[in-house]
């Protein structure tokens, strides 16, 4: 950051015209309190006044780079006091140094000079608090700046991690694998047909309802994830096999909206679309202390290759987790030879 | 007749498959097979004419298939999604089906098939294979043929790759299988933080070397975890210098 008072011209300017303004105060001030000729008030209001505008500049430095966390404690406060008493020890020195050159023999002035030694004093020490006033402010309201741009950052963040969520949500593979099997439908089972439409509208209409609310129940999700389920089941039979187990605890708990559909996506898309075998996927769920444990297991197809790109519906969990609950130990990957198990740790507050 | 196969996970999707092709009486089903494995073996076997293939599979997918296929039969992709075959479609004459798809686009793709059939014409398959080539995804197993048996080969087994004129060698801690590939082709499909091209004839598994040594003035060789030694080419110094990170 530079020093705000000379960083734009506009500031420059303004501080220019504030110390005019003072220094024609001064010179008024001086004419009404003593008897000195006009030149000679100027000339002493000039002096003062520029030379304290100089080195009011340079106070900003000690102020930013002695305190650059802008924070304020005992060593802060001695290093002001201190500057405090170079400037304005300085300020006084040089103002009389340059005045006994100017006006060599103006004994009337000198007097009057010698007199109002503790004014000129009280002065020096209110400008210079005023300065550190006027530097904080900017600090402050740059920090404000800085902060607020901070927050909108996070909330673009949020927003583009809630579309990620969404578009995992949406997956079109399923999509367009589900149309195509109601289209097969319509002519081997119209009936079964219509149940499926049924099923896949009711399962969009929940995806898309996303958003509206950052939790949901726990019973209505599972209500959801037995949907996507069902209409897995009608593409791959057998080979698809569900089982859960919920504690009664469990029922109620609140859970992010949608949090368990790509869990349920990956154990279905490695599991059952990459085996010949039947895949179970086993849920279960029990409220522990303040918060629930969900586990979703599944084993798949041991000969099957690793696949790498696995990562992103888990890491979109992991992310929202991040974001609701501000904690990354909430989610916990465990991979054997042939099962793939993931808990979640959902805290209930 | 036009001998017709089904390659599909999928039951429903192969019913209507087969419901479609009943309106076409020059076509006759021989068979169908929920994966590229079993789909593989009756192709060579059975020798059909058509082929509608899914690309998603378990085992093999439709590409990995298309690869050791010793028959050349006309192929009909069919497949919901998939960013990478449309790609690879869009510069090739073969067909495809966009799941889901009407009846007319059905027709229209078997209608194509029965041309190549009647002409005879099978050098697309090679076209298609050659272009999935050029997208750069990872593969993540390599499928070879040695006689009559098909050998999945998984990425995370091989320790090296030896040029040999078309071919690469590929080894694993046991066995070694040879691959009508070219060394430019897994220089840019295995994963390239696990993988290095040390010399023109060979590629190495990183974690498989167990020492470099100086060999000679400026020339250097590897030596694996195996006993074996390769040699490390002038070029393929600065890159292996690169990922061992010294």
């Amino acid at each position: 950051m530079s020093n705000p008072l000379i960083e734009r011209l506009k500031h420059f300017y303004i501080y220019v015209i504030v110390w005019l303004v003072i220094s024609i105060l001064q010179t008024i001030l001086i004419i009404l309190a003593s008897d000195l000729k006009l030149y000679v008030a100027i000339i002493d209001s000039l002096v003062f006044n520029v030379l304290f505008a100089f080195l009011a500049v340079t106070v900003w430095y000690p102020i930013r780079y002695g305190n650059p966390e802008g924070k304020l404690s005992i060593g802060i406060v001695i290093t002001y006091l201190i500057v405090g008493v170079v400037i304005i020890t300085g300020w006084l020195y040089l103002g009389y140094m340059i005045l006994k050159l100017i006006l060599i023999d103006d004994e009337t002035y000198f007097s009057f000079l010698n007199d109002s030694f503790i004014a000129r004093l009280a002065t020096g020490i209110l400008y210079y608090g005023v300065t550190l006033l006027i530097y904080h402010l900017f600090i402050y309201s740059k920090e404000l700046e800085a902060k607020n741009l901070n927050e909108a950052k996070l909330n673009l963040l949020v927003k583009e991690s809630e579309l990620n969520v969404l578009r995992s949500q949406l997956n079109p593979h399923f999509l367009f694998n589900s149309l195509n099997s109601i289209s097969s439908l319509t002519i081997s089972d119209p009936e079964m047909a219509r149940d499926m439409i049924i099923k896949l509208s009711e399962f969009l209409r929940y995806a898309l309802k996303h958003g509206e609310r950052e939790k949901t129940r726990f019973s209505d999700e599972i209500k959801n994830i037995e949907l996507y389920l069902q209409i897995e089941k009608i593409r791959f039979g057998e080979k698809l096999i569900f089982e859960k187990e919920i504690s009664k605890g469990c029922e109620q708990g609140l859970i992010p909206n949608m949090i368990l559909q790509p869990l349920f996506e990956n154990a279905v898309k490695h599991g059952v679309y990459e085996s010949t075998e039947p895949i179970t996927i086993k849920m279960s769920c029990e409220s522990v202390a303040k918060s629930m444990e969900i586990c979703i297991r599944n084993n798949f197809d041991s000969q099957q290759v690793a696949r790498k790109g696995a990562g992103i519906g888990l890491r979109n969990v992991r992310n929202r987790m991040m974001l609701i609950y501000g904690r990354d130990d909430l989610v916990h990957v465990r991979k054997s030879e042939n099962e793939f198990e993931v808990k979640l740790q959902i805290p209930q507050i | 007749m036009i001998k017709t196969i089904i390659v599909e996970d999928e039951k429903l999707a192969r019913d209507l498959i087969k419901d479609y092709l009943e309106n076409h009486e020059d076509f006759e089903m021989i068979g169908e097979y929920e994966d590229g494995f079993s789909g593989l073996k009756a192709i060579n076997e059975m020798k059909p004419d058509l082929v509608f293939l899914d690309i998603q599979m378990p085992k093999l997918t439709g590409f990995e298939m298309l690869e050791v296929l010793e028959h050349h039969p006309a192929i009909i992709f069919t497949t919901a999604y998939d960013q990478y075959a449309l790609k690879a479609f869009e510069h090739n004459a073969l067909d495809y089906l966009l799941k889901p798809y009407s009846k007319d686009r059905f027709d229209e793709a078997v209608g194509k098939a029965r041309e190549r059939v009647q002409s005879g014409d099978a050098e697309s398959i090679n076209r298609l294979v050659e272009h999935r080539e050029q997208l750069e995804e990872e593969i993540h197993r390599v499928v070879v043929k040695s006689r009559s048996k098909i050998h999945v080969i998984p990425v995370n087994d091989i320790i090296y790759l030896e040029a040999q004129d078309d071919y690469v060698m590929v080894y694993t801690r046991n066995s070694k299988h040879l691959k009508q590939k070219t060394m430019k082709f897994f220089e840019a499909h295995l994963p390239a933080e696990d993988f290095v091209r040390i010399h023109r004839s060979y590629i190495v598994r990183l974690s498989e070397i167990s020492q470099m040594q100086l060999y000679e003035k400026e020339s250097y060789i590897v030596i694996l975890k195996n006993g074996v030694k390769l040699p490390v080419s002038k070029s393929g110094l600065p890159k292996l210098k690169k990922k061992l990170d010294f």
